[in-house]
């Protein structure tokens, strides 16, 4: 049985003994780390090694030893999300992985919808015996299930820079009248609060796509999860906004415009001007120029209506009302302006919401997304130990 | 003087270099996380290469499994090197320890 067959000779399948399932979930899955030589040269690496394993076991006819295969790949990714699930690098490893082998289950499930974008080679290679469309739901499932976990750690992450490094960091130096230390003295009460940076955030943001494009994960779900991040730093910065006195000032506007075009340039640079990131940002944009617009005559506040599209009503007036004049060459709102604000909105019909719901998902999808890979070409490298499964 | 400013320098470079910075690193200051860098880097590459094509495709992947086995030896020599430089570190301070305490005893009595 081990005989080894020349490299042409193999047909893209992995064979392992029904006693070593465990080793095998074990070795590849539960102690596999999301960073190393083999994962990180080629990414997926573990979701194709375990569907070349299916492939095997459709091929024998044994639907006990696939059910067993798939219940135990289920079983260990949520084991090690449970585990290691507040770690940002095996999240979106693991969900990386869980869409690759979904997007294998599908590319070669044999269903025509599915192969258009196969070769006659990859063809040959799909499913014989049995259909797991079944499990390809359950799998999407869990896909969902990962991608959540990831927000929420990402989040946390985030979170606690963005106050900071959105609204309290001086920026830009000399427009706010206000000598940067006062402000530091506000916040020093909480520990390192002050000393995060509209910087600190980029970098941020810079690992967290490095690591996804690191681990292969789609194109496509890794502008969902940029749109989610910006998401979650627009409503957190805005909500504080709406807060905090001391946050709605002329010179506030400025620098938070100055800080949502450095985040938009982040975009450019990477190339995700059309994930929908930069939108999620809008309401934050016109609060920001809400705080910098002329406020006195009838002019101004018709146009303060129409260019606050993104904010309702309850927000415009809230910044109205704590606009607070920096220096002697502002003024504050005055109670009449900020009436003729309220007439003129009124046939809007917007939710009576003030603050953003920063916990806010959007949906996620998974656009199905095959590969180039030749399953034949396939080896397994030294260092994933494992060396009990043989390529056939 | 000056090396402290090249020092400096060689820091920030690998703060914006990204993966790519480990390529450019000191040999003796390679650590496993650059070298699962350097596989990222030479991957990504190396997807980029086989591009369209089938026949280039198998054989770049054929190159691909060699150059996981190259890494994964250097991922070995590093992480080993590493170990043996500790161990060799702990060695020479528990001797300077000993070298220190005899001396303390005093004079040897010989002399």
């Amino acid at each position: 049985v081990n005989i080894p067959r020349k490299e042409k000779d193999f047909q893209g399948m992995l064979e392992y003994k029904k006693d070593d399932e465990q080793k095998l979930v074990k070795n590849l899955i539960l102690d596999l780390k999301p960073r190393g030589v083999a994962v990180n040269l080629i990414p997926g690496l573990p979701a194709y090694i375990l569907f070349m394993c299916v492939r095997h076991a459709d091929y024998l006819n044994d639907d006990q030893k696939v059910r067993s295969l798939l219940t135990s790949t289920i079983n260990s990714i949520k084991k090690v999300l449970k585990k290691r699930g507040d770690d940002f690098e095996t999240v979106s490893f693991w969900l990386s992985n869980t869409c690759r082998f979904l997007h294998c289950l599908k590319q070669y499930s044999g269903e025509e919808g599915f192969m258009k974008h196969n070769t006659p080679r990859q063809n040959e290679h799909c499913l014989t015996n049995f259909d797991l469309a079944e499990y390809r739901q359950v799998l999407s499932d869990l896909a969902i299930q990962i991608y959540q976990q990831l927000v929420r750690v990402l989040e946390n992450i985030l979170q606690p820079m963005i106050v900071s490094g959105m609204l309290e960091h001086e920026t830009i130096q000399g427009v706010s009248g206000v000598k940067p230390t006062g402000l530091r003295k506000r916040t020093s009460s909480i520990a390192d609060e002050g000393t995060y940076t509209l910087d600190s955030i980029l970098r941020q943001l810079n690992s967290f796509h490095s690591v996804m494009c690191q681990h292969g994960m789609d194109p496509e779900l890794i502008k969902q999860v940029v749109k989610q991040m910006f998401y979650i730093v627009g409503a957190i910065t805005l909500n504080n906004l709406l807060l905090r006195k001391d946050m709605c000032s002329w010179s506030k506007g400025m620098q938070i415009r100055y800080n949502v075009s450095q985040l938009e340039e982040w975009l450019r640079d990477k190339n995700l001007m059309n994930s929908g990131a930069k939108e999620t940002l809008e309401p934050l944009i016109q609060a920001a120029q809400l705080l910098q617009v002329k406020k006195k005559t009838d002019e101004d506040a018709e146009a303060i209506c129409s260019m606050c599209n993104a904010l309702t009503t309850a927000q415009i007036v809230k910044v109205l009302n704590l606009y607070t004049p920096v220096n002697e060459f502002e003024e504050r709102v005055s109670v009449s302006f900020i009436r003729t604000i309220q007439m003129r909105l009124r046939d809007r019909k917007d939710s009576p919401q003030l603050l953003m719901d920063a916990k806010h998902i959007f949906p996620v999808t998974f656009p199905f997304n095959p590969s180039s890979l030749a399953l034949e070409t396939i080896q397994i490298p030294t260092s994933l130990g494992l060396g009990f499964i043989a390529r056939v | 003087k000056e090396e402290g400013e090249e020092g400096e320098e060689e820091e920030e470079e690998e703060e914006g270099a990204g993966p790519e910075g480990a390529l450019g690193k000191n040999p003796f200051q390679l650590t496993a996380e650059d070298v699962y860098d350097i596989s990222y880097v030479v991957g990504r590459d190396l997807m980029a290469i086989a591009g369209d094509s089938r026949d280039v495709a198998t054989r770049v992947t054929q190159l691909q499994f060699k150059i996981v086995r190259v890494l994964e030896m250097l991922e070995a020599l590093v992480n080993d090197c590493n170990v043996t430089v500790e161990e060799l570190r702990m060695e020479r301070d528990s001797l300077r320890k000993e070298v220190e305490g005899l001396r303390s005893e005093g004079q040897p009595p010989n002399t």
